[in-house]
C-alpha cells in the first residue's frame, strides 16, 4: 500500500477511532417484563379520575436518587392531573423523611388524599462487559458494546386509613448497544423496512416504555378507587366519573 | 484497511436498492409467517390440552370418581374464547379415547345428544326454555338420559401463557350439585412426550423421567476419531514440493465434563498413524472444548463446541523426513530405505469447530499450528505474522 | 484485515448467546418481544423449572451472580382478543381464587353455593362463573350448577340500576320469589365499570347483600 502526502498512514487508526466515536450512537432496546405487558382498558386521555385527590409517594432508593425521585413524581404528577385528579408529591429520602409540605397529618377530612400511591424502584439485574467495552474500542465501535440493567417499580396504592387497595410489581429490562455498527444496521433498516411501531432508533424506547408504565399506573389507580368505592359502599360514589358498564345484574344466559 | 472500508461502503450502498424492493415481499412473508405461527399455534393447544386430558384421567385411575362402572354424559367441551368447535371436537375425540382404554376409571360415557340442546319445557311454573343438561327433570320424564345421572363438563381456557382446564361433574338432579371438580393448568403439567394414551403416568413420574433422561447422558465419555491432517504445501519456488500426503489418524481417549451440562470438556487422547512403507506414528492430544450454541448442550439438536488444543506427534520413517529442517535428499530417503529409521518429534497447538449430536457423533475440523516447525516442506494455510497454521485437519468422532 | 477479522471473532461466544436473547432487535420484533412472558430468577429456580437448559449452580458457588431470564411463550398475542377480556382471562385463576377463598372464609357455614357472572360478554361471563364454581367445588364447599333466575320484568328494572341498588335489590328479589333459600348462598362476580377489568364480589344470603370486594 503506498503512503499518500494527503493521508499519511499513521494518522488512519486516529481518523477510524474519531469516526467510530461521531458515527457510533446508542440503541437501546425496551422489553416489558412481568405486568408491563398486560393490555391497559383505561384510556388515559379521558378525565378518568375527575375528582380524585392523590397523594403519589416517590421513595428514594439505591437505584433511584433524590433528583430521579423528584422527577419520577413530577411526571407522574402531570399524568394523573391530566386525567383530572388533583394530585400532592411526596419524595421520600432513604432516612424516611418526606417533603416538608406534607410531613403533617392533614387536619381535616377534606385535606385527607382518597388515595395514596406509594412507588419504590430497585435495580433487579444488571450487566456490563468490560471485555467488550475494550473490543469495542480496539475495533473503532464496530464491535457494540452491551450493557444490560432490569429494574422493578412496585406500586402500592392505599386508602387514606392505609389499607391497601391495590398493589403491582411492574418490571421492565434495558439492553443498550453502543456501537456504529449496530447504530448504522438498526438506523438503514428503521428507515428502509421497520414500520413506525417497530422501530428501535431515536426516542421510540422512551415513548415505549412510557405508554406502558403510564398506563398500567393509570389502571392499577382505577382499580385501587373502584376497590375503595365498593368498600365504603359507594359512599363517594358522585365523585368518581361516570362511564357506561354493566352496572346490574342480568343473568340472561342461561345457568352454566 | 482500505479495503474493509471499502467493502463497507459497497454493502451500505447495496441496502437501499435491495431493502426497498423487499418492503411488499418483507409484509408478505410476514403475513405469511403470522399465519404459519395460527397454525402452530393451534397445534401447541391442542398437545397441551391433551396432555391436561391425559393428566385428569390419570387422577381418576389412582382416585377414581366413582365406586363402580357409572355412565356420564359428557354434557359441554368449551374450547378457550377466539378459539373455533374445531378444537373442541378434537379434545371430545382424545378424551372419548382415553376413556376407553382406560375402564378402570369407572366412567363410561353415555350418548345424550339432547343434553347439550335447547328443550322446551312447560309445567305448572310456566314454560322453561334451557339447555337439556340445566333441566335435567325434563329429560328425565323424556327418558333422554339414557340412564345417565351425572354430567361431565370440560372448560378449556388460555391465561397468558398457560392453557387451565376445569372439570366438573355434576349430578342430574334437580338442585345440580357438583360432585366432583378438579382445575389443572399447563404450567405445572408435563411434556406432551412423555405420555402414550394407554400409559399415562403422573406429572411427578413424567418429570422424573426427563431428568434421568438428562442425568443418563455419562459423565465421561470413550470418543474415538478418525481424522485427516493435511500439511500446507511449501511456497512455490521452494525446492521441496509437495512432498506430505495427508495423514489418517486413529484416536481414542477419555473425555468429561469441567462444567455442569457439558458447556465446558476436556479430554486427553492417544492416537496412531500408520501407511505401510512410509510412516507410523504415535501422538498424545489435550483439548479443552467450549459450547458455542448454547448453555448447556442439548438433547435433542446439534451442539456446536470450539476447542483448542495442544498434542504431541511422534513420526517414524520417510514421511518424517518432510518435517527436518532440511529440504529431503535422494540419500536420506535411501537410507531410510535402508532401515536407518528418520524420526520427527513435534509439538502442534490448533484450534476448530465440533458440531456433535446428543454425545454420540460428532465432525470437526481445526487448524494447527506447528511452532517449533521450520521444515521447508511445509508451508503455511493461514500466516497472521504472529500466528501461522501449518495444518489442516478433519475428523469424525464416535462417542461411548 | 486479519487483524480486523480476529477482533470481530472475540466476542462471538457473548454474540452467540445473545442470539437467544427475547428482546427486540434484528431477530425479534416488538409484537413478538411482547409476546412473551419473561421472568428473571436466580439460576437454582431456573434450574428447578428447566433442568435440561439451565444447569444448576455449583455447590461453592461462582464469582459474580448468575441468573437466569425464562420466558414462556404466550399461547395468544394480545391483541387477539379485546384488552379488557384478555386482561381478565389472563389472571382468572388467580382473581377468582381471591374472591372465592375471600367468600369461603366469610361464610364458613353448611351453604349450598350458587354462582354467576355479569360481564358484558357473556362467553367471558359463562368463563368466570365456570372458573368460581370449580374453584369452590375444590375448596371443599358445596356448590351447585343451578343459578337463580329472575322474571324478564325485574331484569328489565334492575338494568336501568345503579350498581349500588341493583345487587341489593335483586337480592331481595331472589329471596322474595323463593329462588334462594336459607341454606343457599349466592357468589356474584362482576365488574362495575367498563374501564376496569378487576373483578369485584358479593354474596347474597337470607335476602341481604354484602360486598365482599
Amino acid at each position: 500500500m503506498t503512503e499518500s502526502p494527503l493521508w499519511p498512514r499513521p494518522h488512519i487508526p486516529r481518523i477510524s477511532w474519531l469516526l467510530g466515536l461521531l458515527l457510533s450512537g446508542c440503541v437501546s432496546v425496551y422489553q416489558p417484563l412481568v405486568s408491563l405487558q398486560r393490555p391497559v382498558v383505561l384510556d388515559p386521555e379521558l378525565a378518568n379520575f375527575e375528582g380524585l385527590k392523590l397523594l403519589v409517594r416517590c421513595h428514594q432508593s439505591d437505584y433511584l436518587d433524590y433528583l430521579d425521585a423528584q422527577r419520577l413524581c413530577g411526571k407522574v404528577r402531570t399524568m394523573f392531573a391530566n386525567q383530572g385528579a388533583g394530585v400532592e408529591v411526596d419524595v421520600v429520602r432513604r432516612s424516611g423523611a418526606g417533603s416538608a409540605a406534607v410531613a403533617e397529618e392533614p387536619s381535616s377530612p377534606a385535606a385527607k388524599p382518597d388515595l395514596i400511591l406509594e412507588l419504590k424502584s430497585r435495580l433487579v439485574h444488571s450487566e456490563n462487559s468490560k471485555l467488550l467495552w475494550g473490543i469495542c474500542f480496539i475495533s473503532f465501535t464496530l464491535v457494540p458494546a452491551i450493557t444490560e440493567y432490569t429494574f422493578s417499580q412496585e406500586v402500592a396504592i392505599r386508602d387514606p386509613e392505609g389499607f391497601l387497595l391495590a398493589s403491582d410489581e411492574l418490571q421492565g429490562r434495558f439492553v443498550r448497544y453502543f456501537g456504529a455498527g449496530t447504530w448504522v444496521v438498526n438506523k438503514t433498516l428503521d428507515w428502509l423496512v421497520r414500520a413506525e411501531p417497530d422501530k428501535l432508533t431515536g426516542s421510540a424506547v422512551n415513548q415505549d416504555f412510557s405508554k406502558d408504565f403510564y398506563g398500567q399506573l393509570s389502571q392499577l389507580a382505577f382499580h385501587a378507587r373502584m376497590r375503595s368505592l365498593v368498600l365504603h359502599s359507594f359512599e363517594n360514589e358522585v365523585k368518581a366519573a361516570a362511564a357506561p358498564g354493566p352496572a346490574s345484574p342480568a343473568p340472561a344466559s342461561p345457568p352454566k | 484497511m482500505r479495503r474493509a472500508l471499502a467493502i463497507l461502503s459497497l454493502a451500505l450502498a447495496a441496502i437501499p436498492a435491495g431493502a426497498l424492493a423487499a418492503v411488499d415481499t418483507a409484509a408478505e412473508a410476514r403475513a405469511a409467517q403470522v399465519e404459519a405461527l395460527r397454525g402452530e399455534i393451534a397445534n401447541q393447544i391442542q398437545l397441551q390440552a391433551y396432555d391436561l386430558l391425559d393428566e385428569l384421567v390419570y387422577g381418576w385411575l389412582q382416585q377414581p370418581v366413582f365406586p363402580i362402572d357409572t355412565p356420564v354424559v359428557l354434557a359441554d367441551v368449551s374450547a378457550p374464547v377466539g378459539f373455533g368447535s374445531g378444537l373442541q371436537a378434537l379434545i371430545e375425540t382424545h378424551f372419548t379415547s382415553l376413556i376407553i382404554k382406560n375402564p378402570a376409571t369407572h366412567v363410561v360415557l353415555a350418548h345424550c345428544p339432547q343434553c347439550s340442546a335447547l328443550v322446551v319445557h312447560s309445567g305448572a311454573k310456566g314454560t322453561v326454555v334451557a339447555r337439556g343438561v340445566d333441566e335435567p327433570e325434563a329429560l328425565s320424564s323424556a327418558g333422554a338420559l339414557s340412564g345417565a345421572k351425572h354430567a361431565l363438563f370440560l372448560d378449556f381456557e388460555v391465561e397468558g401463557s398457560s392453557l387451565v382446564l376445569r372439570a366438573r361433574v355434576t349430578s342430574l338432579q334437580p338442585a345440580l350439585p357438583i360432585v366432583y371438580a378438579r382445575t389443572l393448568s399447563s404450567s405445572t403439567s408435563s411434556p406432551a412426550l412423555l405420555r402414550g394414551g394407554d400409559r399415562l403416568k403422573s406429572a411427578a413420574e413424567a418429570r422424573q423421567e426427563y431428568l434421568d433422561a438428562l442425568a443418563g447422558r455419562s459423565v465421561y465419555l470413550i470418543p474415538l476419531h478418525f481424522g485427516l491432517r493435511s500439511y500446507a504445501s511449501p511456497p512455490s519456488g521452494s525446492t521441496a514440493q509437495g512432498l506430505i500426503a495427508p495423514l489418517f489418524w486413529l484416536e481414542a481417549g477419555v473425555e468429561a465434563p469441567l462444567t455442569q451440562a457439558r458447556a465446558w470438556t476436556g479430554s486427553f487422547t492417544l492416537g496412531a498413524t500408520w501407511a505401510p512403507m512410509s510412516h507410523a506414528g504415535w501422538m498424545a492430544q489435550v483439548r479443552v472444548a467450549r459450547l458455542l450454541s448454547g448453555t448447556v448442550s442439548s438433547l435433542t439438536l446439534p451442539d456446536l463446541y470450539g476447542f483448542v488444543g495442544a498434542s504431541i506427534i511422534s513420526l517414524n520413517g520417510s514421511t518424517a523426513l518432510a518435517f527436518s529442517e532440511n529440504v529431503p535428499s535422494i540419500e536420506n530417503i535411501i537410507a531410510a530405505d535402508r532401515k536407518t529409521d528418520p524420526h520427527a518429534i513435534f509439538p502442534a497447538l490448533q484450534v476448530g469447530l465440533e458440531l456433535r449430536v446428543k454425545n454420540r457423533i460428532g465432525v470437526a475440523v481445526f487448524l494447527e499450528n506447528l511452532p517449533t516447525m521450520n521444515s521447508p516442506s511445509i508451508g503455511k494455510y493461514l500466516d497472521y505474522s504472529i500466528l501461522q497454521f501449518q495444518t489442516f485437519g478433519a475428523e469424525v468422532t464416535f462417542c461411548f | 484485515m486479519e487483524t480486523l477479522l480476529l477482533i470481530l471473532l472475540l466476542p462471538m461466544p457473548d454474540y452467540l448467546g445473545r442470539a437467544f436473547d427475547p428482546s427486540p432487535g434484528l431477530w425479534q420484533s416488538k409484537e413478538e418481544a411482547r409476546s412473551l412472558e419473561c421472568r428473571r430468577m436466580s439460576q437454582a429456580q431456573a434450574h428447578e423449572l428447566y433442568p435440561g437448559q439451565v444447569p444448576e449452580p455449583p455447590p461453592r458457588g461462582e464469582f459474580g451472580a448468575t441468573d437466569a431470564l425464562a420466558c414462556s411463550q404466550r399461547i395468544l398475542s394480545p391483541s387477539e382478543r379485546k384488552a379488557r377480556d384478555e386482561a381478565l382471562l389472563a389472571t382468572l385463576r388467580q382473581s377468582v381464587g381471591e374472591l372465592t377463598e375471600q367468600a369461603s372464609a366469610t361464610y364458613p357455614g353448611e351453604l349450598t353455593w350458587q354462582v354467576d357472572a355479569f360481564y358484558p360478554d357473556p362467553v367471558v361471563a359463562s368463563k368466570v362463573a365456570v372458573a368460581a364454581r370449580t374453584d369452590l367445588a375444590e375448596r371443599g364447599r358445596k356448590v351447585s350448577d343451578r343459578v337463580p333466575v329472575l322474571a324478564a320484568g325485574d331484569i328489565s328494572v334492575l338494568a336501568h340500576l345503579p350498581a349500588k341498588q341493583a345487587y341489593p335489590l335483586a337480592c331481595r328479589r331472589y329471596r322474595a320469589q323463593h329462588l334462594l333459600s336459607e341454606k343457599d348462598a349466592f357468589l356474584g362476580l362482576m365488574i362495575l365499570d367498563a374501564r376496569e377489568f378487576q373483578l369485584h364480589a358479593g354474596v347474597c344470603l337470607a335476602g341481604e347483600w354484602k360486598w365482599l370486594r
